[in-house]
């Protein structure tokens, strides 16, 4: 698949000023919204998209800055204006009632969402959260050399990803535990999104959610304890996935229904072990 | 006035499993227009008790104690952020069942305004605004007494020491920082920690680090309420405040809106000074007639 085929999937929608694309499977009742993670977007999914959609009406929006959404690219977009931008979608699409899968930065935009909600600003209502590796890693720190750790991490692994091609290769490899699983063309794919609508230099801002999740993460986990709706955990736990003690700590904060550990597995569940995660999203 | 019969002239409303203290001039049966007043930091609802009595003759006025302020609660899970303040500001006048209103907004107050401003134009909320005035009305002499704790905040690490008050557990941050040679001073280490430990200090200090960081953070948000705002906007500016004269060069150059005025404070009246000069000021451009009238008043009284 190149880029062109997989823009024809999307529809786009103009909200709070910018433009937001995304995968609308359009058909049934039960409907999951998708968050995902920092830098990455909605081609996360174009393994598990095509059996899904038979059980589920998936709604896969790229986040504003990433994908073929806009790219504000002198100024930082907030993790609060992702989480109101997300709000709105779900309104224009008449959406009452969803379940979430969120990821990394995008559990970070679903804890706000959720903080909306409680404030009386959307009475959307929330049916299940599945939260994916690096979920509430940063919030959960266990003190601020950790949490110091993880963002420098990131911080970095995205320095080195933005500076070309071959780097990029190099370290979105590395979050698989089969360097295999992903093929030069996705990669390709990958790299032009990351790059659609001079979109390197939204990780100009990079820092700046850090200091927002710091600033924020006490409302935040405050809200995700407080919400009714069961949580799942599905983790790839492999020493490739960056981080594999989180999942230990959300079970600890949190009442979680299901923790699906998933072996052989890095970072993206949904990319290098495609069958365990539909199984898992279709309760299987 | 003491602060005691302060007390009695307000209520206090719940919100948020906490109590926040409210003085509310009228109720809805008014026919009063209402004024909001969203007080900056550090000042609390008593800064406006000279004021408040006056302004009350023309409108129903309404002002609150943010949380961990004045009479209000401290809630456990507060973090001090404009945001939060903002979003205290529409419950409360939810509950209040305000419907049309004119904010007046102080000091740190006007960016919880422009916070409430841009709700507004994202729709997350039906109030009318029927006007918006910000100034900067206290003096910045208060904060003189806090040069500790603000040469502490200005320094670039200031997450880490907000870190460290929140868990208040060791000293050795100063050991290990990189300003080390600052602090070689054994004793003024212990001092500072001892003050940092007064829990009035460390609220300060929290309290202007959460401001800091959202400044920056939603700056650029902040701004676009104002541009794309339909509501009137006035603001008010004295030579002797620096630090808004940046602010108010920036709204100049990045706004070219019929709906905002910048109004200067030429006598550089401030509220707990000269409230009464302040309150005209203010009056003049909420009101010609009510102006006016007053004016006369005063001057006969």
């Amino acid at each position: 698949m190149n880029i062109i085929n997989w823009k024809t999937k999307h529809q786009t929608i103009k909200l709070l000023g910018q433009r937001v694309s995304l995968i609308d499977t359009v058909v049934g009742e039960k409907i999951i919204l998708v968050i995902h993670g920092y830098g990455m977007c909605s081609y996360d999914y174009h393994k598990v998209i095509d059996d899904l959609k038979f059980t589920y009406r998936m709604v896969i929006p790229d986040l504003v800055g990433f994908g073929l959404s806009s790219k504000p690219t002198n100024y930082y977009f907030s993790i609060i204006e992702q989480a109101e931008v997300l709000v709105n979608l779900l309104d224009e699409l008449k959406i009452k009632e969803v379940s979430i899968i969120a990821q990394g930065f995008g559990a970070s935009v679903l804890c706000e969402l959720l903080s909306i909600i409680s404030s009386g600003f959307s009475d959307i209502k929330i049916n299940k959260i599945w939260l994916l590796n690096m979920s509430l890693s940063v919030e959960l720190s266990p003190d601020k050399e950790t949490q110091d750790g993880i963002v420098k991490y990131i911080n970095d692994t995205f320095l080195k990803i933005s500076s070309s091609f071959e780097m990029f290769k190099k370290y979105i490899r590395k979050s698989f535990h089969d360097e295999k699983s992903i093929s030069d063309e996705e990669l390709s794919v990958y790299w032009k999104l990351l790059n659609y609508d001079e979109g390197l230099k939204t990780l100009n801002f990079i820092h700046y959610w850090a200091v927002e999740i710091q600033q924020s993460s006490t409302k935040w986990l405050d809200s995700i304890k407080k919400t009714t709706a069961p949580i799942e955990i599905i983790w790839g736990i492999e020493a490739s996935s960056g981080d594999d003690e989180t999942p230990k700590r959300i079970n600890d904060y949190l009442d979680i229904e299901k923790t699906h550990l998933i072996e052989n597995c890095g970072y993206f569940p949904m990319l290098e072990k495609p069958s365990i995660f539909i199984d898992i999203l279709k309760g299987v | 006035m003491t602060a005691q019969e302060w007390k009695s002239y307000g209520k206090f409303v719940r919100i948020n499993n906490n109590d926040l203290f409210v003085i509310d001039t009228a109720d809805d049966t008014s026919s009063k227009e209402t004024i909001v007043i969203i007080n900056g930091y550090p000042s609390t609802t008593y800064d406006y008790h000279r004021i408040i009595p006056i302004l009350s003759d023309y409108y129903r006025v309404i002002i609150h104690d943010p949380f961990g302020f004045g009479f209000s609660d401290l809630p456990d899970t507060y973090c001090f952020s404009l945001m939060d303040q903002a979003n205290v500001c529409i419950e409360l006048w939810r509950k209040l069942n305000l419907k049309n209103f004119t904010i007046l907004a102080d000091g740190h107050g006007s960016k919880v305004a422009k916070e409430i401003l841009y709700k507004k134009n994202a729709n997350f909320i039906s109030f009318n605004i029927k006007k918006l005035l910000i100034c900067n009305s206290i003096n910045n002499d208060i904060y003189s007494d806090l040069n500790t704790i603000t040469s502490l905040i200005q320094n670039k690490k200031l997450v880490k020491y907000k870190d460290i008050l929140m868990n208040y557990k060791s000293n050795h941050f100063y050991q290990l920082s990189e300003e080390n040679n600052k602090y070689k001073d054994k004793e003024k280490i212990d001092r500072i920690w001892r003050k940092f430990n007064e829990l009035e200090n460390q609220k300060e200090a929290l309290v202007l680090c959460c401001y800091n960081e959202e400044s920056y953070l939603y700056w650029h948000r902040w701004m676009g309420a104002l541009k794309e705002t339909n509501v009137p906007v006035k603001i008010f500016w004295r030579k002797d405040d620096l630090s808004n004269i940046k602010n108010i060069l920036l709204h100049i150059a990045s706004n070219h809106h019929n709906n905002i005025e910048i109004i200067e404070n030429k006598n550089c009246f401030v509220l707990d000074k000269e409230p009464i000069n302040w309150l005209l000021m203010v009056l003049k451009e909420l009101d010609q007639s009510i102006y006016h009238s007053y004016k006369y008043e005063f001057a006969t009284a």
